[in-house]
């Protein structure tokens, strides 16, 4: 019961793309090196054998290193490629299909639960409906920013939701959502690219009292700054701030959460999300789930720079275990 | 990452055939952080010392086979995973001459969640018949 600790695959993307470590050797990462007691994957990035059908034997491997390490699948992320033709968007019948293929393949291997894109149409989801009872798996349509909690796109598919009465369609938070100021690396990047550190403030003191980003255009020019300080500004174009109160809306509703973030700092703080509400607000509307550490700094690092996504990810589940009270 | 990993310099090389040269391969990445089905590549382009070789005039080579990019348009079964490398063979009578040269490789996945085609772009420089 209460909020458990997991890690979306998502954030040992380069650890992956450079072939220094495989599918079996992250999973052996999460457990032994982090401690992490669930594991949420994109199979379209990591396959477990192939996508979308693996074999037999490749899904009795996978789910013998699940046991291996005491791993529990919490989450599988699922895309619908609408534009998989050049020429015309896919229709509701063929997006219906690609989300009972994925229903199928997280059945087959264990997740109980689908992150379903912001984008996707709620239409496509209540004709899943059937398909998700059919197979026992859960839908949660990602509230992503630039999305709000609040956004018409997110209550109108909850309209929906609510209305179907169904048990299979919910949220996925993705703590993007919580996003205070901009991550320590990047005021590093542009301090050292020569950005004004007084500007830099600024920005920072504007999207922490949330700020639109044309605002902070108008303070940059206003106190002389340039190219670097625009580039900060404009990298918080998509970062619209969710109240954590909000939670509250649809609390029965919330099936899993992304634990976005984007550079932890020595301390194990994150320095550009708040994780401390959020969390605390997660408690008090008893959400019983998971957060999957999401690390997405791998950007923020340019030149002969790599991220260590491992660390970051350690770091995370250290603050994590703080807030949860673990 | 992908600007550093995407091709590595020594993934460029000459194809000799019979002792002679007919063009040379370039091996990609995918500037994407999944796997993709083939028909959601917009579009790969080279340019060898600003000379432009368009998809028309490559072939893409992956674990399933090789393709011209008009068969890879509906082509929604077989895909590019994520960290494998393709390989794109450009023909140059000859393969790549004496000297030093600059190979720019551009790749365009179909994002449909960000509603059209985002190209990414990796320049070597000083790429030479001899490598590295």
């Amino acid at each position: 019961m209460g909020i458990k600790r997991s890690i979306s695959f998502y954030s040992f993307q380069q650890n992956y793309y450079t072939g220094r470590r495989n599918l079996r050797q992250l999973l052996e990462v999460a457990s032994r090196t982090i401690g992490s007691p669930g594991i949420e994957l994109i199979p379209e990035q990591m396959p477990v054998g192939s996508y979308p059908v693996p074999s037999e034997a490749a899904v009795e491997e996978w789910k013998g290193w699940l046991t291996e390490y005491g791993l529990t699948p919490t989450c599988m992320d699922s895309f619908i490629d609408t534009m998989l033709y050049r020429d015309r968007f896919l229709t509701r019948k063929e997006q219906v299909a690609m989300m009972e293929r994925d229903l199928v393949l997280a059945k087959r291997l264990g997740f109980p639960v689908i992150r379903v894109l912001c984008p996707v149409r709620k239409e496509v989801v209540e004709a899943s409906l059937d398909l998700a009872a059919k197979h026992d798996v859960k839908m949660g349509l990602e509230i992503h920013a630039p999305m709000t909690i609040r956004s018409r796109w997110i209550t109108e598919y909850m309209e929906m939701v609510q209305k179907s009465g169904t048990k299979h369609a919910g949220l996925i938070i993705d703590f993007g959502i919580f996003q205070m100021r901009p991550p320590r690396k990047a005021l590093e990047n542009a301090k050292r690219a020569g950005a004004k550190p007084e500007i830099l403030d600024r920005i920072c003191a504007l999207q922490e009292s949330h700020r639109p980003v044309g605002e902070m255009m108008a303070e940059i020019a206003r106190m002389g700054g340039g190219d670097v300080e625009r580039g900060v500004a404009a990298s918080l174009a998509r970062s619209v701030f969710s109240e954590p109160e909000w939670l509250r809306d649809y609390a029965p509703y919330i099936q899993h959460c992304h634990g976005k973030f984007l550079e932890m700092d020595e301390d194990c703080n994150e320095t550009a999300m708040d994780y401390e509400t959020p969390i605390r607000i997660l408690k008090e509307i008893g959400y019983d789930g998971w957060i999957s550490s999401e690390y997405e700094g791998q950007r923020l690092y340019t030149g002969a720079e790599e991220a260590d996504e491992i660390e970051q990810v350690r770091r995370h589940h250290v603050m994590m275990k703080r807030y949860i009270g673990e | 990452m992908y600007g550093k990993h995407m091709v590595l310099k020594e993934d460029i090389q000459s194809v000799v055939v019979d002792g002679v040269g007919t063009g040379f391969t370039v091996k990609t990445k995918i500037p994407y952080y999944r796997g993709i089905a083939l028909s959601l590549i917009d579009d790969v382009s080279i340019r060898f010392d600003g000379r432009l070789f368009p998809k028309e005039e490559l072939t893409f080579t992956t674990r399933d086979g090789t393709f011209t990019f008009k068969e890879m348009a509906t082509m929604t079964q077989h895909r590019w995973e994520y960290g494998e490398k393709a390989t794109v063979f450009v023909p140059l009578p000859g393969g790549i001459p004496l000297g030093f040269h600059r190979v720019e490789t551009t790749v365009s996945i179909r994002v449909s969640y960000l509603g059209g085609a985002h190209p990414f772009t990796v320049v070597h420089e000083n790429v030479s018949p001899m490598g590295g």
